[in-house]
């Protein structure tokens, strides 16, 4: 691995794409400390850099080891455990909390980072160290001050781990149909019912998804009614809560991270936020957990494409190393202006959520009469945060199956062996695609985002992007302009036609708008160097025809191709499928 | 005990220096710049003394150009109490290095100076030597211990240098093996490669060295005489590697390395 953790297009993005004098502005701090402040966040990089550097090298070995079930206990691999101990050792834990409860206050780019850093070095422990930060941000948010005291010290220092508690059997992409109940008795909170597929849930600490007891029948099967529980595995006064893990799952990678069943049996809970309103509080979980998978698909990603491009440039056939096969070159090299571009994306939206949680603290405590433009600019964010953020974790992710699999073709049958890297690599790709909602559930998310308006919001700020890069790529920024103008706008009529045949379309359309805003991001950074240059540029080339496939393919239908596609597939839905 | 260690500012070994066109020094363009990789054991090495050895103040001291802070607050880091800086903007010879460093050990009285061996920019290997000479003090080079760095001492933390009833132990790495002398304090010992495996700068480390005092002080204050007496006239990068030849028999190699290479 001869590219450094902490890679360059993390360094440049945040020495040239953020203003952080802007942000520390509007956090009541003083601008020229811009400088220390990057200084510093540098510093910790680097550590996190170093840290994650000896990490690689144990987990590569260990992969194989399992998460198993002792004695009803949760007990992870050797190499997590070290692992984990060696990040708490060195402060590398729930970074964005706040130095009131023992974190570190950092922005969420700068955790975004370390999250794609330590997934590259090992995919299971980020699951775990993720999650931790994910759990205690949303505690901070919604959790009142005697909760935040009594649990966010303990996460932050790494004594306790937190899980995130919310497929059920019949639950999975359907939140809706959630059947774990609260129920509250003398002011008190108990959980009863089954939940499946928790990582890490031997943690000490699990925010649950519960319906409320009292308004159960009549909310059932929807999204109203839920609650978000706070269930210790410990109660205040140290018993043990009446909770327990049933299994850990064996799965086909991720072996060091603990997927589990955990029954609730009338387990004591504490109610985050306002009874019946916690999905809008898993959301805000689920929000930064997906850009948290998008990381570790990056992650992942880059570690798959480091081993395939050395591989290729030592492994020697007919000759000559195979790196100069043009074949192999190509893939390569879509392999990494993919990457590129995904991390552009998702780099890109994370500032974005540090600009809109900037906003909107500052202007809780603003004045409401003052501030109208940046209360417009938080509406305005907030749309296109809600709208980039399924983008992400779709387009991250399935590049990253992609990258990983055709790490594994570059490398050949060495490639396909259980001791192989990139093999082991590809396991764990796998899931990023599936887990925080599929990749269709977030194409869908997106879709109901866009016709809310967000993608006028969005295409408004591209195209005035654009128009500050035209001096510089003049050629460039027009097409990017007619992409958007004639290919996407264009194809929206036919979209609008039936919302089945919009959501038929959902991924295609998702990919033309992902394109696009990762088309105008790598053009930011073409001035970097000769190579950023090229890849911009070919980049823009690919794309630019895929989009034009997208909508002729778009425009070419209508709703009708469903039932094409029965038909296809041999299916008649008015015969159920349990008759056949 | 009042501990001084030397840091200085030098390229990323890990990074692929190339040489000007020109000849005049490299290219510096998006490089990056740590510490200087022996400076680092020997703050780990002033760290340990101090954690272990019973106590210390552990001060750093640098000199060039003002990014060089960037290099001591990886120091305060990492655990060191306060740093100087004497603002150099100048090119400086390991004379003109020892002669400042002189001057800040007559201000600070340490009662150890611990330095890198050398730096790995310019690999002089003589500030250290020097500046025991300027000082009158006595010196041990290329410390380095016993014990692997695999070992249990290792994993503990412990010093490789003895500090004891004024004196400190140092075990040298010589050729063919290693040598163990004693130094009465003050003294000035600089580092090799052997003697730790540095840590790196926790968070709360990271965090703390803000607050730390990093005092500046112009080399003109010094009233000295820096001028190099020391000047690079060109440097050149290494010839490229050329391809290898096959042969098609031992006989053909045999009588090539003969011939042609006359190696044998």
């Amino acid at each position: 691995m001869s590219e450094a953790f902490f890679h360059e297009d993390m360094r440049w993005f945040m020495q040239n794409r953020v203003d952080w004098p802007g942000l520390l502005r509007l956090q009541g701090r003083a601008p020229e400390s811009a400088a220390e402040e990057k200084g510093t966040y540098v510093a910790i990089l680097e550590t996190a850099d170093q840290v994650c550097r000896s990490l690689a090298e144990q987990s590569r070995q260990h992969w194989h080891e399992e998460a198993e079930l002792v004695d009803g206990e949760v007990k992870v691999p050797p190499h997590i455990a070290q692992g984990y101990e060696q990040l708490r050792q060195a402060g590398l834990l729930c970074l964005p909390i706040s130095p009131t409860y023992g974190g570190y206050g950092l922005p969420f780019l700068i955790n975004t980072f370390y999250l794609e850093m330590l997934a590259r070095a090992n995919s299971s422990l980020m699951t775990i160290v993720g999650l931790q930060t994910g759990v205690a941000g949303d505690i901070e948010r919604y959790g009142s001050e005697e909760i935040k005291q009594r649990y966010l010290p303990k996460l932050t220092s790494g004594e306790w781990q937190g899980s995130m508690d919310l497929t059920e059997p019949n639950a999975g992409s359907d939140l809706g149909s959630i059947v774990t109940r609260v129920t509250e008795e003398q002011g008190r909170f108990f959980v009863d019912g089954e939940k499946i597929f928790i990582t890490n849930g031997g943690s000490q600490v699990h925010l649950v998804l519960a319906r409320d007891a009292a308004t159960f029948q009549k909310t059932r099967g929807t999204t109203t009614g839920l609650s978000l529980v706070l269930v210790p595995a410990f109660l205040p006064d140290g018993t043990r809560n009446r909770m327990r893990v049933t299994k850990v799952e064996r799965k086909m990678g991720l072996h060091g991270s603990p997927t589990c069943a955990v029954e609730f049996d009338h387990a004591e809970g504490f109610i985050l936020g306002r009874p019946g309103q916690g999905f809008r509080a898993m959301l805000d979980l689920m929000n930064s957990a997906r850009l948290g998978v998008a990381a570790q698909a990056l992650g992942v990603g880059e570690a798959a494409f480091q081993e395939a491009l050395a591989y290729a440039k030592q492994r020697i056939q007919f000759d000559a190393p195979i790196i100069q096969q043009p074949l192999v070159k190509s893939m390569l090299t879509q392999m990494s202006i993919n990457l590129q571009a995904a991390r552009a994306l998702l780099y890109r939206t994370a500032a974005l959520v540090d600009r809109l949680e900037a906003i909107r603290n500052f202007l809780a405590q603003a004045p409401s009469e003052s501030q109208e433009e940046l209360r417009q600019e938080l509406g305005l964010l907030r749309q296109i945060v809600q709208l980039l953020t399924p983008l992400c974790k779709y387009y991250a992710t399935e590049i990253s199956n992609d990258v990983t699999r055709k790490a594994v073709q570059v490398h050949g049958g060495i490639g396909y062996m259980a001791s192989s890297p990139v093999a082991q690599f590809h396991c764990d790709s796998i899931i990023t695609t599936i887990y925080e909602g599929t990749s269709e559930i977030q194409a869908s998310f997106a879709l109901k985002e866009m016709s809310r308006g967000s993608l006028f919001t969005l295409f408004d700020q591209i195209v005035s992007e654009v128009q500050t890069l035209r001096g510089a790529y003049p050629e460039e920024s027009q097409r990017i302009e007619e992409l958007v103008e004639k290919w996407i706008r264009g194809s929206l009529p036919s979209l609008l036609a039936d919302p089945r045949y919009a959501l038929l379309n959902a991924k295609r359309l998702a990919e033309m708008v992902i394109d696009v805003v990762a088309a105008v991001e790598l053009l930011h950074q073409a001035n970097r160097s000769e190579g950023k240059r090229l890849a911009a540029r070919s980049f823009l080339d690919r794309r630019s025809l895929a989009i034009e496939m997208g909508a002729r393919r778009i425009q070419s239908g209508d709703v009708r191709r469903l039932s094409r596609y029965d038909k296809i597939l041999g299916i008649d839905l008015d015969t159920p499928a349990a008759a056949t | 005990m009042k501990i001084l260690v030397t840091v200085k500012r030098v390229p990323d070994p890990n990074a692929t220096i190339r040489v000007k066109p020109d000849g005049t020094g490299i290219v510096t363009d998006n490089l990056k710049y740590v510490v200087n990789p022996f400076d680092e054991i020997a703050i780990e090495e002033a760290l340990r003394i101090k954690e272990k050895g019973g106590g210390a103040e552990v001060v750093l001291v640098s000199i060039g150009a003002k990014v060089a802070q960037e290099q001591l607050r990886t120091g305060l880091a990492m655990g060191a109490d306060r740093a100087i800086l004497v603002v150099a903007e100048q090119d400086l010879d390991p004379l003109g290095v020892a002669r400042i460093l002189q001057k800040i050990v007559e201000q600070e009285k340490p009662d150890l100076v611990l330095m890198g061996k050398q730096a790995i920019d310019d690999d002089a290997n003589q500030t250290g030597q020097m500046l025991a000479a300027l000082l009158q003090w006595p010196q041990a080079t290329f410390a380095s211990k016993k014990e692997s760095l695999e070992s249990e001492a290792e994993k503990n933390g412990l010093p490789g240098i003895q500090m004891a009833n004024g004196k400190a132990q140092v075990v040298r790495e010589v050729d063919g093996g290693l040598e163990t002398i004693e130094v009465p304090l003050p003294a000035v010992v600089t580092v090799d490669l052997r003697l730790n495996i540095p840590r790196y700068a926790s968070l709360p480390g990271i965090m703390k060295a803000r607050k730390k005092e990093l005092k500046e002080i112009p080399v003109a204050e010094l009233g000295i005489d820096v001028t190099p007496k020391l000047r690079v006239l060109r440097l050149e990068p290494p010839p490229k590697r050329k391809a290898g030849r096959k042969v098609s028999s031992v006989q053909e190699l045999v009588h090539l390395l003969h011939t042609e290479a006359k190696v044998i």
